[in-house]
């Protein structure tokens, strides 16, 4: 499942069966008050963020594999129409909301899945 | 020296976490986790795994400057030596601070009425530190690197 996520609506090469409604997942999550006094030392210096850049690619990934897990849940193969938003919820903290469409794909005739 | 078979439940767990188990065998599974730490722990350690392979990608250039630099034995020693002072230095004012508040000329209504409320933070802090270090090997997106 965690590989059969896509952008798009339509999948090259499959054909969707059904459509299962929408699905998401989201997290928040924060750094400990260590990393941010690193970062707020960074900010002062200039360049990447690496403390932050770490902390979206955790909420971002965890996100992800909620709305995988609940379009599993629902008997899908797949999720299309992938989308991220992101907001604040605290200093600090990240959120990542990823939704998309849970479907079942199957390979079209002629197709290797 | 040959590598030990895998037992049955960590085929299970690699069969789980690469979403091999047909829907049965999944829900099955998924509610051991619940009461099995040993089998969710297992399960963490897997993702980690997991999440770490989808990502592995070359370290980019600046990657190797930050590790060079950051092993550098006189970056190590600044840093530590910073981080120690500072915590030294907290420390030290949390002890001013409890020391000037017990010899405070304040009725004792009022001292047990701030001694509540630090104490009340304190335990509240140490109970969620606690629930954070001993849920983090459950928690397999700390080896996301970006």
């Amino acid at each position: 499942m965690k590989k059969h996520l896509y952008t798009t609506d339509d999948v090259p090469g499959f054909h969707r069966t059904e459509a299962l409604g929408l699905v998401r997942g989201s997290s928040v999550r924060a750094r400990h008050l260590g990393r941010d006094l690193t970062a707020m030392f960074k900010n002062i210096v200039g360049g990447e963020l690496d403390e932050y850049t770490k902390l979206m690619g955790e909420v971002r990934e965890q996100a992800l594999d909620r709305m995988a897990d609940e379009a599993r849940a629902l008997g899908a193969n797949a999720v299309v129409g992938v989308r991220f938003v992101s907001t604040e919820i605290a200093t600090g903290a990240a959120e990542v909301l990823a939704y998309g469409t849970a479907v079942k794909l199957t390979p079209k005739s002629g197709t290797d899945s | 020296m040959t590598a030990p078979h895998p037992s049955r439940d960590e085929l299970l767990a690699m069969a789980f976490v690469d979403d091999q188990l047909d829907h049965e065998a999944r829900a099955a599974f998924a509610l051991r986790l619940q009461s099995e730490p040993e089998l969710a722990r297992e399960v963490a350690a897997l993702q980690r795994l997991d999440l770490m392979a989808q990502h592995a990608a070359p370290a980019e250039p600046i990657d190797l400057a930050w590790q060079a630099i950051d092993s550098e034995p006189a970056q190590r020693a600044v840093l530590g030596f910073g981080w120690l002072i500072l915590f030294a230095g907290i420390l030290g004012m949390l002890a001013i601070l409890v020391l000037n508040f017990a010899h405070a000329d304040l009725p004792l209504w009022q001292k047990a009425c701030l001694a509540g409320v630090f104490g009340g933070l304190s335990l509240i802090f140490f109970a969620i530190l606690r629930r954070r270090l001993q849920s983090r090997p459950f928690d397999p997106y700390t080896a996301v690197k970006r």
